[in-house]
């Protein structure tokens, strides 16, 4: 059984290499750091609670009970488009892992490792007619380290407040290969060229500019029905040291030139509303807004790319349903999983990028504690005005494990 | 649990069926690189400089002597003269006793037994109707003599590094003693060695010592005709000394028959002194198989107004850290005259002038040997273009990672320098593979010779001739700029 898993993965693995073509030139494909539990709900759920980390309001954590541990990993199949011609990539990624301490009284502390952004693309062109070689390949993931705390107040139980530092790291790079040609070159001349591909390179590493951090902060109330939260996220500048080289092999490079490209990142409001109904079902909304201003330098540019990406105003607005399981063992193994349903649309900060899509997702308990695996499958299309980014359809499964433990808990009350 | 795996098992074979089913064939991802502004390959230009004329041009001459555990050389070929020294080291108490009594002095001889380097011989064409070489030699020996005591002193001598033995190996023979001889060279077979007597001098020396001894000892001869290889300590058949230690007489059935009594001696290692014959101080002239080199300088200004001219945009480049990687040298290549004669050439072959050029390691210049790419359709014609002694006019020299590091860093004041140096004998000029190979007919080719080759090409009419200098460059630049 394992071994059958493990066989599956690898497959997967296989069949990775590229996840959106959107946005490989600035910081890539937003990823919000969502777990498979998120993403089965369509991005929506910040308000409800006994989610795990939801980025945007950590406040909710206040109300976590057990202490737990959660990684995700997710699929994804994207075709971009354009007239007729359609181009497929896949990718595999690790968008977040998190740990909860629940301290119950004392609060509630949390750490998370959660991919903000990814801009992974492996392909090559081998032979076609005009083309001796064109290899490209990006490799960015802007990763980050939050620990949070939230805690309940003292007097209004119902109110949380919750913290979260960002800490950013990451790298990213774009090597292209090419090979020469030779139209503007005598063919008396052209024996020069004889393989030699040459690659060029901008690679870098990524932090944040004078800060160690940026950081979230949340309010959220937990009715007995409803819940709120509404969070706000600081600006902050990204600074990406670049060091642009072009290789003939390995060894044989030039001095690099280093430059910093700075990307300021406005504040980030988010609010969300969860109600209750039969104890169990859940409607959930979400709404995230950032009002990017300025465009963000682009990673390498040269040849005819453009030097920049325009941005504009990006914001989510996410509807979900979830039914939560029981956590009674002995109910039904059905009635014990969790169903959620969920739909987003959002604007990407690229200029003129926008992407709704849907997503279904299931919780299954495994064992007499609350340990589950968590699938959700999501589906739909990145569309854009602007002819150089194609359109994108895509579809991705995302696995998730929420390990509990007891650490810090009462001891269980037998029924 | 059974409702897991069945999804598990499920959704993954439907997503890998779909990444399979959608099709995306390289054309796409052409179009796509297209609409992003990438090229799908890089544009290859080129940009001729003429009528260059070097900054700068000088010959430097590395007089330090060079072991050589393989091969020595004795002679005077194409402007100079190569010593050879043998390094011997032994300790031998009976010997010297016995070499060393009165009675012994009227029989003392001694003589060098050396083997000529057949493989050099075979390579270089010597065949059976050029044999025997005949040749009457004026040889001087010079010789050092130190004395020790126990094993300690011979486990000393062996202790000395060769660099160290090198350094100081001219001066020391400053002040030995020295004596000339005449030997008559017949080599009528190249497998038989040479016996060449040593002056009375040096085995009368030799007297002097009771226990243990070094011997340094140089062969010189300055008037041959040619260079004479031998094998070196390092190979099959060695060099060594044969001293005879005493004369034995023995009386049997009335009849008294001698029979001279030999120790050999073998030397452990060898070094080359090579010296100018002819000193030409106007001239440019590089010789083979020394370390000798031609430094030259390509004038900076010249490239960099005619890059600016080509791409419009700065040269140098001085903005941010200075480091220009808006375009690579894929192949830069230097022309310029050479003469046709295969005067000097030694041993009749073309020579390969080899080019190093100065390229950036974490900061540092390092010499660096340029590799070399091959115009086939040309050396098929004309022979590869980096060679001299040959026919045609034109020398070809690939300066393409020097080039790609100077362009690089220019902005940062670097410079375009050359170092020149005579490489090996090319066997076969016009073939097109450049290694050793064997072809459709099940013939042999070997390229180059495996020894060295002293040869002598005169650069001073062509040095300070303006040359030709051709860059292939690949640019990041786009369609607009």
């Amino acid at each position: 059984m394992i071994r059958k898993i493990l066989l599956s993965v690898f497959l997967v693995t296989i069949a990775a290499s590229a996840a959106s073509m959107m946005g490989l030139e600035a910081l890539g494909k937003p990823t919000e750091g969502a777990s498979a539990i998120t993403l089965g709900r369509g991005y929506a759920g910040g308000a409800k609670v006994g989610s795990g980390i939801v980025d945007w309001n950590p406040a909710a954590l206040a109300f976590e009970k057990y202490t737990s541990f959660n990684a995700t990993m997710t699929f994804e199949e994207n075709v971009a488009s354009k007239s007729g011609t359609s181009y497929a990539t896949s990718t595999l990624e690790i968008p977040s892992l998190s740990f909860i301490f629940a301290m119950h009284d004392f609060g509630t502390l949390a750490v998370a490792l959660s991919e903000k952004y990814t801009s992974n693309f492996d392909e090559e062109v081998s032979d076609s007619t005009q083309t001796n070689l064109a290899s490209l390949k990006y490799k960015g993931n802007i990763y980050e380290i939050t620990p949070s705390y939230a805690v309940r107040l003292p007097f209004f139980r119902r109110l949380s407040l919750g913290f979260t530092a960002h800490f950013v790291m990451g790298s990213v790079s774009r090597k292209l290969t090419l090979g020469g040609d030779n139209s503007e070159v005598s063919e008396a001349d052209s024996w020069a060229t004889n393989s030699s591909d040459i690659t060029e390179t901008a690679e870098g590493s990524w932090e944040i500019k004078d800060h160690p951090a940026y950081y979230t902060g949340a309010v959220h109330y937990k009715g007995r029905n409803s819940s709120y939260y509404f969070s706000y996220t600081t600006a902050y500048t990204l600074k990406n040291d670049l060091e642009y080289n072009i290789e003939f092999s390995e060894t044989d490079t030039l001095v690099p030139t280093k430059l910093s490209r700075e990307i300021d990142v406005p504040p980030t409001m988010a609010t969300g509303f969860a109600y209750r109904f039969h104890k169990k079902h859940n409607i959930l909304l979400d709404f995230m807004l950032r009002g990017w201003d300025a465009d963000i330098r682009n990673i390498g540019g040269s040849w005819n790319l453009k030097d920049s990406t325009d941005t504009q105003t990006e914001f989510m607005a996410a509807i979900g349903y979830e039914r939560s399981g029981s956590t009674d063992y002995f109910k039904n193994y059905v009635q014990r999983m969790d169903f959620r349903l969920g739909a987003w649309y959002r604007n990407y900060y690229i200029c003129d990028v926008t992407e709704y899509g849907v997503g279904i997702g299931s919780g299954f308990p495994l064992g007499r504690r609350s340990t589950k695996v968590d699938i959700a499958i999501q589906g739909g299309v990145r569309k854009s005005e602007d002819s150089s980014i194609w359109d994108e359809k895509f579809v991705g499964i995302a696995i998730g494990l929420t390990g509990v433990g007891n650490w810090g808990n009462k001891p269980k009350k037998v029924h | 649990m059974k409702k897991f795996k069945f999804l598990v098992f499920a959704i993954l074979p439907m997503l890998l069926l779909a990444s399979c089913i959608f099709d995306s064939d390289g054309d796409a991802l052409v179009t796509w690189l297209d609409d992003q502004g990438f090229p799908s390959n890089y544009l290859v230009q080129t940009v001729e400089i003429s009528d260059l004329e070097l900054s700068s041009y000088e010959v430097g001459f590395d007089s330090t002597p060079r072991v050589n555990y393989y091969q020595g050389v004795v002679g005077a070929v194409n402007g100079m003269q190569h010593d050879w020294v043998l390094d011997i080291g032994f300790r031998d108490k009976s010997f010297f006793a016995q070499y060393s009594a009165d009675s012994s002095k009227e029989h003392r001889s001694a003589f060098l037994a050396l083997y000529p380097d057949s493989g050099f011989y075979d390579q270089a064409g010597y065949k059976s109707d050029s044999l025997p070489i005949k040749e009457t030699l004026e040889l001087t020996f010079s010789w050092i003599i130190e004395t020790g005591k126990g094993s300690d002193f011979v486990d000393s001598i062996g202790d000395i590094k060769d660099s160290i033995w090198v350094a100081g190996l001219r001066e020391s023979f400053e002040k030995a003693n020295s004596a000339d001889t005449t030997y008559k060279v017949k080599i009528s077979s190249l497998d038989s060695a040479l016996k060449i007597d040593l002056p009375s001098a040096f085995y009368e020396d030799l007297a002097q010592v009771k226990e243990a001894a070094r011997v340094q000892l140089r062969i010189s001869a300055p008037e041959s005709k040619r260079l004479y290889r031998f094998y070196g300590p390092g190979a099959d058949v060695v060099p060594f000394l044969r001293v005879k230690r005493y004369t034995q007489t023995v009386v049997s059935d009335g009849d008294t028959t001698t029979k001279d009594i030999y120790k050999n001696i073998w030397a452990f290692r060898s070094a080359i002194i090579s010296s100018y014959k002819d000193e030409c101080s106007d001239c440019m002239v590089l010789h083979g198989g020394v370390l000798e080199s031609l430094l030259v300088e390509i004038p900076s200004e010249k490239i960099m107004t005619a890059l600016n001219e080509f791409y419009g945009d700065e040269f140098p480049y001085t903005e941010g850290d200075s480091n220009d990687v808006r375009q690579a040298v894929v192949l830069a290549q230097l022309t310029m005259g050479r003469s046709s004669s295969t005067e000097g050439s030694e041993l009749g072959f073309p020579v390969q002038v080899v080019a190093a050029t100065f390229v950036d390691s974490n900061g540092v210049d390092m010499e660096s040997s340029e590799t070399y790419k091959l115009n086939r359709e040309y050396i098929k014609k004309y022979g590869h273009p980096n060679l001299v002694f040959m026919e045609g006019d034109t020398l070809g020299l690939q300066l393409t990672q020097g080039m790609r590091s100077f362009i690089n860093r220019a902005g940062k004041g670097a410079k375009m320098q050359v170092v020149l140096r005579m490489g090996y004998s090319m066997l076969a000029p016009y073939d097109t593979l450049y290694y050793d190979h064997v072809t459709d007919d099940g013939d042999s080719v070997y390229i180059f010779m495996d020894y060295l080759t002293y040869s002598r090409y005169d650069f001073t009419d062509y040095i300070s001739q303006p040359m030709n200098l051709k860059l292939w460059l690949a640019t990041k630049r786009g369609d607009d700029e």
